[in-house]
């Protein structure tokens, strides 16, 4: 088992401290880190307190990652939003890929009303391996159908309306492209998500979208 | 822009054309003539004139409006209901609307959307029910004549607006007033009495004599996927989240923790903790959407301070989930995301008994809106004692030693394999398969969500494992989707150490033997002797890996250990146990046993 977390008394000279970390991790002495299962990538960063450069928190988590980018392995993380509560901003970002944003990555940067970053935590693993995309938005509609028909009994109707999503599903530092539809199998009852691998058109997923 | 919109823009613009109803002292009314909003006079002028001079209804809106309703729910408030202040509505006509929800009674009547999908080849028509903002206030500006109906089924009464109003009201004002969140300051649109009619009538959606069908449930609707479903049938589009309330034979929106868990989702988004499954070192984990569930039940209990949710809807006023239960990682890891979500609602409960609700909800809330998308135990634990630490170190040592004593963060997701049934009181393992895990790259199998162990004692010749399978099913709606034939299930043994499994393509598998027993009607069994038994003193851990396309339900397990072994049908695994064996080549073993596994195992059917 993974060890739960570690307190680093001084980053470098512990034996689990990454070999590719920049010097600026030093200032991270003292912080409380859960590491990624990929070598050298933090989960959580929390117990710190990083004074940082930027007039917006958008400027301060921008500098954070630039500056602590080894954390997460150099994956290339967007802005997406930010919301501040009490005492508090949390910056959110996604993960992207060749221009292409991952579906199930993100990261959020946290900023106290001091302006100093105060916690990171991360899904995010850099991206090595990508599967080409071979299948075109009609045959992943196609696809979409047939697996609701196949499932349900019922041909949904309407499907052509339905914009479809593109993106990327990952898996450590692999990704697949994949078509993305909402679909109402029984309308208020059934709300279904259905994802077509586009490196192959086969099913991916279908997932109930309302939450109970 | 929406229509829900415009009634809020045109609520808004009353208010700022008679500012002065901000400014009334408390409960003294505005009357407002319901055919023509702009005529409005304030209650120095007798309603009764103004109904007479307009043959109008009219409508005095106060202040501090009056409003009986249960504070919990019937069973915890034993049928008292009491009379509290309720948000004063922004809607012209006193309709339930405030700038923090806007409230729908869906009628089952005519004129609601209708929507004609094509099942089967054939076509069905479904009509939704009417979304109407029906209450109004009494004469007096108050909503005290609004009480419960006769009939908790009534699937048109007006007092679940009024629960509805309230309750998502304080929910709001709990988590803005409390915790600084302002990402629900809109009138977040709320559906009560929600039913459907299919015609013609689906019979397992078991329709009432009326034709309506009812589903005992409540719901957080996303944004994304009602823009979708208005796309798919030509609907208007709604821009905003919503939460749906349904009617079955008991009122969801009677019960006031119901309201505040799926409030509680609203809060959480889609942003966060929405992955349906991630992949750890012990196979696929549903911890993220399990956190969930727990958190909206953690907020439900302690807005409350009561620990049971569903005291009312669930059976026999034991409420669905008691977090005063003690619930520990692996030992209740099921495969559900409700039930798995009571791990963290428990261990927050503790934590909550040890330091307060104050500081217990403040630890969970400033976590919550730092979580992912795939946050998950481990990650949560570590971000939540983060926060722990900023409270002081006693508060930070109390919420280690709680999340230690629930497994919570620091869990070994293998459980003891032991006899069981899937049934009233057990729900079934699940096997995801490759076109139902929403992850790619497993080239082996899709392994399962947690693994199992087994440690034989002195004597033991051989062990004899067996499983029932199932075709699983995926939704809310009992006989819609699934059925279908399971496929078997292969199994992998690991001595020592859980299966270790490594993301990426494909999805690697750290273990000594995998077999793929045959499967035998919808059992599959294994014997296991020899070598592939574990040194005494050592556990064996094994791992259900599912090769084919759809979900997998283990309905029933059961283990025998043998004092001698079987002559025939037995793995034996060779004279040498392997040192270490390179990821994805070890060998597969066909273990050719072909065996009821009716030993013991009571398959009691469908689990709940």
């Amino acid at each position: 088992m993974l060890p739960f977390f570690l307190i680093m008394a001084s980053f470098l000279g512990s034996p689990l401290a990454p070999v590719s970390v920049s010097n600026d991790l030093e200032t991270l002495a003292g912080a409380r880190i859960l590491w990624s299962a990929s070598p050298g990538q933090a989960r959580v960063v929390s117990r710190i307190r990083l004074p940082t450069l930027g007039k917006t928190n958008r400027e301060r988590g921008r500098h954070f990652l630039a500056r602590y980018g080894a954390l997460t392995g150099g994956a290339a993380l967007r802005f997406e939003s930010e919301s501040t509560s009490k005492a508090r901003t949390v910056l959110r970002y996604r993960q992207w890929h060749n221009n292409v944003v991952i579906l199930n990555r993100s990261a959020t940067v946290t900023v106290d009303g001091e302006g100093h970053i105060i916690a990171f935590n991360s899904d995010c693993v850099p991206i090595t391996e990508a599967a080409p995309q071979v299948v075109d938005e009609q045959a992943a509609r196609d696809a979409a159908s047939k697996a609701i028909q196949a499932k349900y009994g019922s041909k949904p109707t309407g499907l052509k309306a339905i914009d479809a999503g593109f993106g990327l599903m990952a898996n450590g530092s692999y990704v697949v492209p994949v078509f993305e539809f909402h679909i109402a199998p029984l309308p208020m009852l059934s709300h279904v998500k259905v994802r077509i691998d586009a490196s192959t058109g086969a099913l991916l997923s279908i997932r109930n979208t309302l939450i109970h | 822009m929406n229509s829900y919109r415009k009634t809020s823009a045109a609520t808004l613009t009353m208010i700022l054309l008679f500012g002065c109803i901000e400014n009334k002292p408390s409960n003294e009314g505005i009357v407002i003539l319901a055919q023509d909003a702009s005529v409005v006079a304030d209650a120095s002028i007798s309603p009764v004139d103004l109904s007479v001079q307009a043959d109008q209804r009219v409508y005095t809106l106060l202040d501090e409006p009056l409003a009986s309703v249960y504070l919990n729910d019937p069973t915890t408030d034993e049928g008292n209901l009491s009379e509290v202040t309720v948000e004063k509505p922004t809607h012209p006509e006193g309709a339930l609307t405030s700038p923090w929800v806007q409230v729908f009674n869906c009628l089952n009547e005519e004129g609601g959307l209708m929507a004609m999908p094509d099942v089967g080849g054939f076509n069905i028509s479904i009509a939704l029910c009417k979304e109407v903002q029906t209450v109004r206030p009494d004469p007096d500006g108050h909503y005290l004549s609004i009480a419960p109906p006769a009939q908790d089924g009534d699937p048109n009464d007006q007092f679940a607006e009024v629960m509805m109003y309230h309750h998502v009201n304080q929910a709001h004002d709990y988590f803005k007033d409390v915790h600084g969140f302002s990402e629900l300051d809109y009138p977040l649109p709320a559906l009560v009495n929600v039913q459907i009619q299919v015609d013609p009538p689906l019979p397992f959606l078991n329709p009432g004599p009326d034709g309506w069908i009812g589903l005992s449930n409540a719901a957080f609707f996303p944004k994304e996927s009602w823009r979708q479903f208005a796309s798919q049938f030509g609907l208007p589009p709604r821009d905003s989240d919503s939460i749906i309330f349904f009617q079955g034979d008991l009122d969801f929106a009677y019960d006031s923790r119901v309201i505040y868990h799926e409030y509680t989702h609203a809060v959480v988004g889609t942003s966060r903790l929405s992955v349906g499954a991630v992949l750890d070192e012990y196979g696929l984990d549903m911890s993220p959407r399990s956190m969930n569930e727990g958190l909206a039940d953690f907020f439900a209990a302690s807005i409350a301070n009561d620990p049971v949710i569903g005291k009312y809807v669930g059976v026999m006023g034991l409420g669905l989930r008691d977090l005063s239960n003690v619930k520990v990682c692996p030992d209740d890891t099921i495969d559900e995301v409700h039930a798995q979500g009571e791990i963290i609602g428990s261990t927050l409960w503790s934590l909550r008994e040890a330091v307060g609700s104050e500081i217990a909800e403040s630890i969970a809330y400033l976590a919550l809106e730092q979580f992912t998308f795939g946050t998950n135990h481990a990650a949560a634990a570590a971000v939540m004692l983060g926060v722990a630490a900023d409270f002081g170190p006693e508060v930070e040592a109390q919420a280690t030693d709680i999340f230690a004593r629930h497994g919570f963060g620091s869990c070994e997701r293998s459980l003891r394999w032991s006899r069981f049934n899937a049934g009233r009181s057990a729900l079934p393992h699940l096997v995801e398969g490759t076109q139902s895990a929403g992850v790619s790259g497993f080239a082996d199998g899709v392994p399962a969500f947690k693994q199992f162990n087994i440690s034989p004692q002195d004597g033991t010749a051989a062990v004899r494992l067996s499983w029932v399978v199932s075709a699983g099913s995926q939704g809310a709606v009992p006989g819609f989707g699934g059925g279908g034939s399971a496929s078997p299930l292969s199994i992998m043994t690991r001595e020592g150490a859980p299966i270790a499994v490594t993301a990426g393509r494909p999805v690697q598998f750290d273990y000594d033997y995998r077999f793929s027993p045959p499967l035998s009607g919808s059992s599959q069994s294994l014997t296991l002797a020899g070598n592939c038994l574990p040194d005494p003193g050592q556990a064996l851990h094994t791992l259900f890996l599912n090769p084919g396309a759809s979900q997998v339900q283990i309905t029933a397990m059961n283990i025998e250990y043998l004092e001698s072994a079987p002559e025939t049908g037995v793995e034996t695994c060779g004279a040498e146990r392997p040192v270490q064996i390179d990821m994805g080549v070890a060998p597969e073993i066909d273990s050719g046993v072909a065996s009821d596994v009716d030993a013991g195992i009571e398959n009691e059917g469908d689990a709940e």
